[in-house]
């Protein structure tokens, strides 16, 4: 906005993170901006952005004080707003080209704001607390794939989980345990566990659990761990059309200042050095190394050795600081966080327990592996045939759905259809949030489109199920019997009537 | 004759020679002026006015240079600064090279339309979806249109400083029953138009004596009983399209002169001709029913008079009258009179004693068979619909709107621009049931207790659907000039 | 009482930054929200209602940001004015020679039909600062420029002071009643029976 057409050639995409309390002075309006993408960008072309979406803010507040802009809609672009932190907005400004794959519901690309901001929390804490301490250009790097209509049965910030046998739980069960509470220590390690790209268990909490598990999806899985060479590096993206559904941003930068306030390793009183800044979302950083414990130089090296510092996050539940720890085996993946505080001697108490762990449930580790993938049903363990579906639990941020190689046999109408059906019931979300907060929502809506497919939507105890059939017959009926079999089949008929 | 305005705040009335025309306007505006000054000056209607903030929909028109036309809440002149913020970030945008249509901010919308120099804007929370606030806009450009022609566009050309509120003054009335009609009149988002219930021969006589009418030189000649239509006539090759017909009936209703004494006024008709003006004669015939005949000649007062006295002997003597008021008492057709057979009724959620064939409907019993509560049928070839009357357990204002909205969502949802309009819906949530079909001849919407049983209420649209065919001469009007837009 | 009607102005208020438009405007309208899109929109919208012999009229103030990049939206901001008002600090003498370039950039972008005698006022602010000691732009200067440019009123201004600001905007009222053009007849055309030319009809006398 406020762009000369010049400027924006062939970019379909503008990507922003700015602070409203700063750059209130004239002349220091640039202050304001914390990133922008694309960085070539002419700086009074994005203040014109920002300039843009502070004023609508300003002006929506007259009328609407509590919910804050959500999304500005033009002829040729959408703004999508996520209020990140208080004050700090993330900004992200798609071209509407003429073409008619790009169709987006606001609500998803918003999705891709939140995520970008928890990966970033995850690692590097607050915005807020980084600006405060040092404020200068800073980033993320990450490869932003823009969901489409054709991404309408997925949903960026759920976890995807391996449905396991009841006796497989109590094997896992004791594994984390196990892993939990180590020799020595008086503190629970907390722990993460995929199968492939699937999830299989988890001691932390919803949230903390999707970011960690969209980051191993991302850089640590099996699967990731291989594509290095491929363009599209998210699993669930695998099979993608042709660029042209497909918006994909580089925005790589690093932090200028250093401002990473690692809490192991400077002292009072020591020397500033230039400390690497840990760039966790790049590609191909991770390698598995002999002992089969995944290992990364993006956090530096140790002085002294030419050995890999192990990682760090925040975990948002426990408000600390714990080292990322990654072991792998086959399509095992485990992840354990120990919190920094509990080792005093940084790396050396980081090697202790990775041996412990090798000791203790190496063995238990190769058993459960096999097991799982014995009984692994496959890229298509969770198609149904006849039916192309998401579930959502939104309670535990779980969902579901058909794998995408199926999910692209849809015709564009029906996506298309569906698409705007998930666009309704976002705005139906919303209602009822603000009407009734602790109602819980029913809703159903079942559609016999153009090319008489059917698209469903249905919203029940705290679950979402959307679905397109395509060889449904003509009759409400039958489209209707179709979800009540899936649902008493598949969803402990959640979605069936009572 | 005298078509003097007996009400001050008239502007349009005018006796047949233009020479009047320019007083009444001056009149006109300086008494609104007067009004103004004193009755507004303790009621700070800005956008710093807490009460003000919190409407629920506002609408606001105002020119291409951020001079405020209208407003319907607050005074236009003390919202100037607020105008002015509206026509920056319109002109923000387009100076991007793009052109705003909606922000949405929480339950808030605010939905931008440009007309040539002419915006505006609605800022609601009522949760319309876009494409209906944006309809809604449209209609209310439409109103300004009947009234000043799309004319006004040069004088904005001519001098871009134009204040064109004045031109618009004593019409707030006009505007305020449109706004109003948003929120109960589906014809708002069907654009199409309904009929009084009545018999065939009843209707068949007032058409003739129309078409009569129009034969001698009538462009339009149009009875109406308050919103709905008696008989239509166009013209030859002329058609009247049903958003026209609805400003025009907005526009006649909501004059209150119009009433007290046979009227001459210029109107437009935007989607006959938009650059000019018609002439139109309305009379009231009795309390509700009123004869609009529309001409373009604007020396036509006395010939239309004549033709209206001659309407009106004959609709007198074949009770054509008597017959409209019958029907406005109990025409209208009502979901507890659906025919139907006991395999539907046995579906009622609620316990009845016993009921079998359609029968009155009992207090025992709320709403039609198989919790119908109400329906609109649109016939797609004839441009006009029928809705039932609202019964229990819909019988509060505040649940029509609800009802209204509803429906409309339904139908924006089901004629999306880009892949619409779908064939069927079914939609569920803790206020109703509501089922739609499109197919090349007909839309329905119908309403449904929330608890209904689905395969009931498929069937019991299926009746809706022939009840009406085997209704059709009595609700729907058939014959005269094709109308085709 | 006023009989006739509220007449509207648009009043564009130009000028370098930093010469204290907003104090200016902040003190003459007293809103209790100010500054609220200059740094983002490009301008601060303000209504402020005067009185002038019997007549009142609404301004609507557009209160502009100088910043080069807002440069682009002057033909949609300035449309429409009915007057502009020129502010400079008279402690900054490139303040000053910027009016002119204010002045024909107005101009350029709004394109009034009547150039030459398009309304303008000068406002010279900040005269009290230091005791009127470092100011660098006499009145006498200033109002030999605004003589040259067709005898554009001129008035000195402070922030703390105001009053003057209100003698300045009862010259645009002034002014903009003088210009006041005859209250004319909207006439659309009106459709020819035989459907072809349009016809605009004049007014007669009434015969009723």
């Amino acid at each position: 906005m406020g762009l000369s057409s010049a400027n924006i050639a062939n970019e379909e995409i503008q990507f922003c993170i700015f602070d409203s309390r700063r750059g209130q002075h004239e002349g220091q309006e640039l202050d304001k901006i914390l990133f922008f993408y694309p960085s070539e960008c002419p700086y009074s072309s994005q203040l014109s952005v920002i300039g843009l979406c502070e004023g609508i803010i300003t002006f929506t507040r007259i009328f609407s004080p509590e919910a804050a802009c959500e999304v500005i809609e033009a002829e040729r672009h959408s703004h999508v707003f996520y209020e990140a932190e208080p004050d700090i907005w993330m900004i992200m400004v798609v071209e509407k080209s003429k073409y008619a794959e790009s169709v987006w519901r606001s609500e998803a690309l918003r999705g891709v704001l939140k995520e970008i901001h928890s990966l970033f929390v995850m690692f590097h804490g607050s915005l807020k607390t980084l600006i405060d301490k040092q404020p200068s250009d800073f980033t993320i790097g990450k490869k932003i794939q823009l969901p489409s209509f054709r991404e309408c049965l997925k949903e960026r910030g759920t976890v995807q989980m391996l449905t396991i046998s009841r006796d497989m739980a109590i094997e896992i069960q004791s594994l984390i345990t196990v892993l939990g509470s180590p020799s020595g220590a008086n503190t629970t390690y907390n722990s993460l566990i995929l199968f492939q790209d699937l999830l299989v268990s988890t001691t932390l909490s919803p949230d903390d659990t999707a970011n960690l598990f969209a980051y191993c999806v991302m850089r640590l899985s099996p699967h990731a761990l291989s594509s290095s060479l491929s363009v599209n590096s998210w699993s669930y993206i695998r099979k993608s059309k042709s660029a042209s559904n497909v918006s994909t941003v580089s925005a790589v930068c690093a932090a200028s200042d250093g401002s990473q306030g690692t809490s192991h390793d400077a002292s009072p009183g020591e020397q500033p050095r230039t400390v690497n800044v840990p760039r966790p979302l790049q590609r191909d950083k991770w390698s598995k190394g002999g002992d089969g414990f995944l290992a990364t130089d993006v956090w530096g090296v140790e002085i002294g050795t030419s050995l890999p510092r192990t990682p760090t996050l925040w975990l948002q539940q426990t408000h600390e600081r714990t080292y990322l720890c990654v072991y792998q085996y086959k399509n095992l993946t485990i992840v354990l966080l120990i919190p920094v505080s509990s080792l005093i001697n940084g790396e050396q108490g980081i090697a202790l327990v990775k041996n412990q762990l090798l000791e203790n449930v190496s063995q238990k580790i190769v058993n459960i592996e096999e097991k799982l993938s014995r009984g692994w049903g496959g890229e298509n363990a969770y198609h149904v045939s006849g039916y192309r579906y998401l579930l959502l639990d939104g309670d535990r941020n779980i969902s579901r759905a058909s794998p995408p190689a199926k999910v692209t046999t849809l015709s564009k109408d029906s996506l298309l259809a569906l698409n705007k059906l998930r666009e309704e019931v976002d705005l139906e979300k919303k209602r009822t949030m603000s009407d009734n907060p602790e109602h819980e929502k029913d809703f159903e809506a079942c559609i016999r489109v153009k090319n008489n497919a059917w698209v469903i939507a249905k919203i029940s105890r705290g679950r979402e199920l959307y679905m397109a059939l395509e060889k449904a017959s003509e009759t409400l009926m039958f489209a209707s019997d179709a979800v009540e079999k899936f649902s008493n089949r598949y969803c402990e008929g959640a979605f069936s009537l009572d | 004759m005298n078509g003097v305005a007996k009400s001050p705040v008239d502007v349009l009335i005018k006796c047949p020679c233009t020479g009047m025309k320019h007083e009444y306007l001056s009149v006109a505006t300086r008494l609104k002026a007067a009004l103004m000054h004193f009755s507004f000056a303790s009621d700070v209607q800005d956008d710093t006015s807490a009460s003000w903030r919190k409407r629920r929909k506002h609408f606001f028109v105002l020119s291409h240079s951020g001079k405020p036309i209208y407003s319907r809440y607050g005074d236009e002149h003390k919202l100037a600064g607020f105008s002015a913020t509206l026509q920056a970030i319109i002109s923000f945008v387009e100076n991007g090279g793009d052109r705003i249509k909606f922000v949405r901010a929480g339950r808030h919308q605010v939905v931008f339309l440009v007309k040539g120099p002419i915006y505006l804007v609605c800022i609601s929370c009522t949760e319309e979806p876009y494409e209906a606030l944006r309809g809604q806009l449209e209609l209310l450009y439409g109103q300004i249109l009947v009234i000043l022609t799309k004319s006004i566009d040069r004088c904005f050309v001519k001098n871009p400083k134009f204040d064109m509120a004045p031109l618009l003054g004593g019409t707030d009335a006009v505007f305020s029953s449109l706004i109003h009609s948003f929120s109960w009149n589906p014809a708002t988002f069907l654009h199409a138009y309904t009929c009084l219930p009545l018999a065939y021969s009843t209707r068949q006589a007032a058409g003739a004596i129309l078409q009569d009418v129009a034969d001698s030189g009538v462009l339009f000649a149009i009875l109406m009983c308050r919103h709905k239509v008696v008989s239509l006539v166009g013209a030859q090759k002329a058609s009247l399209h049903p958003d026209d017909m609805l400003l025009l009936s907005n526009f006649i209703l909501s004059t209150e002169s119009f009433r007290t004494s046979e009227a001459f006024s210029p109107i437009c008709l935007p989607h006959y001709n938009s650059m000019a003006f018609l002439y139109a004669y309305v009379h009231y015939l009795d309390v509700d029913t009123y004869l609009a005949l529309l001409s373009t000649n604007s020396e036509g007062f006395y010939h239309l008079k004549e033709c209206r006295i001659q309407i009106e002997s004959v609709l007198v003597k074949s009770n054509v009258l008597c017959e409209v008021q019958k029907s406005i008492l109990d025409g209208g057709l009502h979901v507890e009179d659906l025919p139907v057979d006991s395999s539907l009724r046995s579906g009622l959620p609620y316990p009845h004693p016993g009921q079998g064939r359609a029968a009155p409907s009992s207090m025992s019993e709320i709403g039609g068979p198989a919790g119908l509560w109400h329906f609109i049928y649109r016939s797609i070839n004839l441009d006009q619909y029928v809705s039932s009357e609202f019964s229990s357990p819909l019988n509060s204002s505040g649940l029509h709107k609800r009802l209204y909205r509803a429906y409309q969502k339904l139908y924006v949802s089901m004629h999306d621009r880009q892949i619409g309009p779908h064939k069927t819906q079914f939609r569920r949530d803790e206020n109703y049931v509501l089922l739609c079909w499109i197919t090349q001849d007909f839309e329905l919407y119908a309403a449904f207790d929330p608890l209904a049983d689905k395969a009931l209420a498929i069937k019991t649209c299926n009746r809706v659907c022939q009840w009406v065919r085997d209704l059709e001469n009595e609700i729907f009007l058939f014959g005269g000039s094709p109308f085709s837009w | 009482m006023a009989s006739r009607r509220r007449m509207l102005l648009k009043v564009i208020i130009l000028g370098d930054s930093g010469v204290g438009k907003t104090s200016l405007m902040n003190q003459y309208v007293s809103k209790k929200f100010s500054n609220q899109y200059k740094a983002t929109i490009g301008a601060d919208f303000l209504t402020k209602e005067i009185q002038f012999e019997d007549r009142l009229f609404t301004l609507q103030i557009w209160d502009t940001a100088g910043q080069e990049r807002f440069q682009s939206l002057g033909v949609a901001f300035y449309r429409g004015a009915d007057c502009c008002v020129l502010v400079y600090d008279v402690n900054v003498a490139k303040s000053f020679d910027n009016l002119n370039n204010w002045r024909e950039e107005f101009l350029i972008q709004a394109s009034p039909s009547d150039p030459e005698n398009f309304p303008f006022v000068v406002l010279g602010n900040k005269i009290d600062i230091d005791g009127g000691n470092s100011r660098v732009v006499s009145e006498k200067k200033a109002k030999a420029w605004c003589a040259s440019k067709g005898n554009i009123p001129y008035f000195e201004t402070s922030a703390k002071e105001g009053f003057n600001v209100e003698a300045a905007f009862q010259c645009i009222a002034k002014n903009a009643l003088k210009n006041e053009p005859e209250e004319e007849i909207y006439l659309p055309d009106t459709i020819d029976v035989a459907g072809g030319n349009r016809q605009q009809r004049s007014s007669t006398g009434c015969e009723c």
